[in-house]
């Protein structure tokens, strides 16, 4: 690719008007070419069309939380069944704009949840929180499949995850050594639902913005460096099956570190690896030194010297993988 | 013809010349060369480096203290690490070749540790003024980490534009929030000098035209030296001790001039502003600033400024920022839950009805034309 046909950002812009090298006539020109008004009038009626969703979204759940009596139990259900109604049949409608049609189903998914919370508060079912999410994720799942929204499975996973923490920490009573349970099986739904991601992504063309694969690596990444931290912190654990769940953990993070660096070429996956790394590392060390120091101020001494280490090594890393990845593109 | 931010050079050229618009292609291109070669940093690279310079300064305090050779209270101790922070940007500034290009090594580190040095700084003054109230500490400081953050994405490696910006904006919080405690601060009348000031420090940030010469280097001390007397006489940290006039008039002086020098100094470079979305800006973070509260007023200074700056970091920060205050600064209102749903479906529906009517009724005009 000849230099002249690299692509130029916006950015560039500013900053070629800031060094004097263009004039602002020049600026105007080259920034409305760029970001025309079409892009901003799309991205400012996306922002406004999400935040009012929200608002409306949270009015409708503190309203039932507040719980008013007065409203009677029927109405009450009324109004949340018939909201769902709403958003339902006018999902159906064939909106210019698909974006309406997915954020009304979005709306109606977190209207059941709304309205599971409405049951258990009027007949006091006595059912444990991880039923609620359960229940929700199944029964949302239909029109999750549906819509063809990447933003609606985000939700789906969430409740999925909310559900699973709540299984295992009312149901299965985890002793404190077996706590390590409870990320493992945060890992393990989150790097399924990864890898499902990454062969749907062939198949579908709304899954392959690069937003949905950082969120769910984040999410992975995460669980990966609580479950290392858990095991610096609690060696003993090291017996068995705790074992496996570290060795995995290694190669769950070597194999991410070879897709986001070398396949993916995708930077901000990479340097969110990297920096779970480097705060990995920085426990390790200062668990150590801790166990052997010999007293506060040279383990502070030695601390410091060892961030300051850390940290240089992973921004110069950062930086020049950055540099090789824009070279690369 | 609207294009994507995937354009080419090349092709924005070609733009250009059938506009008829006078550029240097030879100048620009070259530019754009030595920008591929020093890409410009990540966001992610930024923060990092910030919080690498932070720890480093932070942990280096610790171990003194730790060891008997500084005995300081939690604001002097701001204060030591903010100073240090920037000593290094303003050494290194002096020592780094002028036409090392903005994105290369020694220009992040000074960026790093300004923006360390301005947090710092913030997180003094706060405590300056937070020592009965530990809410107050908190409101200030979100939102000058807030503002931090902008200063250090919007603005290429300019010392001084930020430093003073930031620290009068600092005040300025500071002094409306403490205002009704404090009798040192009520007494400067804050209050109407508020809205003009603040207004003042954002034509600053919007402009893009202070150059790093002798005079910022300069002004940035004038502005630091205006946050080191309240020290004076007693040497003390906390702002309730002070009773003299003198004082006041000092801080008063110090300010007003070294306002006096800046405005000047973008007065001369009027023409590259850009009035209308100055004006536009202005007029809401103003009437915010009186009437919102300052978190979300930041977040809103944030995305505007996103916007303008055409950076979508700033965006993304601004968006995710304004966000989370609005759904806190509901959270904490002192009014029953059916209140708070009332209110947020009145705001929720007036964002439906703009939104509708830039979906559906500009669309329309757009097609009839």
């Amino acid at each position: 690719m000849s230099q002249a046909s690299k692509p130029i950002t916006p950015n560039l812009i500013e900053q070629l008007y800031h060094h004097e090298l263009i004039n602002e006539e020049t600026r105007r020109a080259s920034q409305s070419f760029l970001q025309g008004p079409r892009q901003w009038k799309l991205w400012i009626e996306r922002l406004f069309l999400g935040l009012s969703t929200a608002l409306i979204l949270a009015s409708i759940m503190f309203f039932f939380a507040y719980n008013w009596e007065d409203l009677g139990k029927w109405l009450q259900f009324a109004l949340v069944e018939a909201a769902i109604l709403i958003c339902l049949i006018a999902s159906l409608f064939p909106f210019k704009a698909k974006l309406i049609n997915q954020t009304l189903m979005l709306a109606a998914s977190f209207l059941v949840g709304v309205l599971l919370a409405l049951i258990g508060q009027t007949y006091q079912t006595g059912a444990n929180a991880w039923q609620l999410f359960a229940v929700w994720a199944v029964v949302i799942l239909p029109w999750i499949c549906l819509s063809k929204f990447a933003a609606h499975w985000a939700l789906w996973l969430t409740v999925a995850n909310l559900g699973l923490h709540f299984w295992m920490e009312q149901t299965l009573q985890l002793t404190r050594h077996e706590t390590l349970a409870i990320p493992t099986a945060h890992a393990l739904l989150n790097g399924t639902a990864l890898a499902c991601l990454l062969y749907a992504r062939k198949i579908f063309s709304w899954l392959q913005g690069p937003w949905t694969l950082r969120i769910l690596c984040l999410a992975f990444i995460i669980n990966l460096c609580i479950l290392s931290i858990q095991c610096i912190f609690h060696p003993h654990l090291f017996t068995s099956w705790p074992l496996l769940v570290a060795l995995s953990t290694i190669a769950a993070q070597a194999l991410l570190f070879y897709l986001s660096r070398l396949k993916w070429q995708d930077f901000i996956t990479h340097a969110l690896l990297i920096i779970s790394l480097a705060i990995q590392l920085e426990t390790a060390l200062l668990k150590l030194l801790t166990s052997y120091s010999q007293g506060e101020t040279a383990t502070l001494f030695i601390g410091s010297i060892i961030t300051i280490v850390i940290f240089t090594a992973l921004i110069s890393y950062l930086k020049t993988t950055h540099h090789k990845m824009g070279e690369g593109q | 013809m609207t294009n994507t931010a995937q354009s080419t050079s090349q092709e924005l050229f070609d733009h250009l010349d059938q506009k008829q618009i006078n550029y240097n292609k030879t100048e620009i291109q070259t530019y754009l060369d030595q920008s591929r070669a020093h890409p410009a940093p990540s966001l992610l690279i930024a923060i990092l480096s910030a919080i690498g310079v932070l720890f480093a300064t932070a942990m280096i305090l610790s171990t003194l203290m730790v060891a008997g050779i500084l005995n300081v209270n939690e604001g002097m101790s701001f204060l030591i690490c903010g100073g240090l922070s920037l000593g290094l940007a303003i050494f290194l500034s002096m020592t780094s070749k002028k036409s090392d290009h903005p994105s290369s090594l020694s220009q992040q580190i000074i960026l790093a540790a300004t923006a360390v040095g301005k947090i710092l700084l913030c997180y003094w003054v706060a405590t300056l003024v937070s020592f009965k109230s530990d809410q107050i500490f908190w409101a200030l400081t979100g939102t000058m980490v807030l503002l931090t953050a902008l200063t250090y994405f919007t603005i290429n490696n300019s010392i001084d534009k930020f430093f003073s910006c930031l620290t009068t904006l600092v005040f300025l919080f500071a002094s409306l929030v403490y205002k009704p405690q404090n009798p040192y601060l009520s007494e400067l009348a804050y209050g109407p000098l508020y809205g003009a000031l603040l207004a003042l420090a954002l034509w600053l940030l919007l402009s893009n035209t202070i150059k790093a010469t002798w005079q910022p280097l300069a002004f940035s001390l004038l502005v630091f030296t205006c946050i080191l007397l309240p020290l004076w006489p007693e040497m003390s940290i906390g702002l309730h001790n002070l009773t003299s006039k003198l004082t006041s008039y000092i801080v008063k002086l110090c300010l007003g001039a070294s306002f006096l020098i800046t405005a000047y100094r973008v007065a001369k470079d009027q023409a590259k502003l850009s009035p209308d979305l100055i004006i536009l800006t202005l007029a809401l973070t103003i009437i915010l600033a009186l009437y919102g509260p300052q978190n979300i007023l930041a977040a809103l200074i944030i995305l505007i400024l996103g916007y303008y700056k055409y950076n979508r970091s700033l965006l993304v920060l601004g968006i995710l920022s304004f966000i989370y205050f609005l759904i806190s600064y509901y959270f904490q209102l002192n009014i029953t839950l059916l209140e708070k749903s009332g209110l947020l479906l009145i705001n929720g529906i007036a964002l439906l009805v703009v939104w509708a009517y830039l979906h559906f009724f500009k669309t329309q005009q757009g097609e009839s034309q």
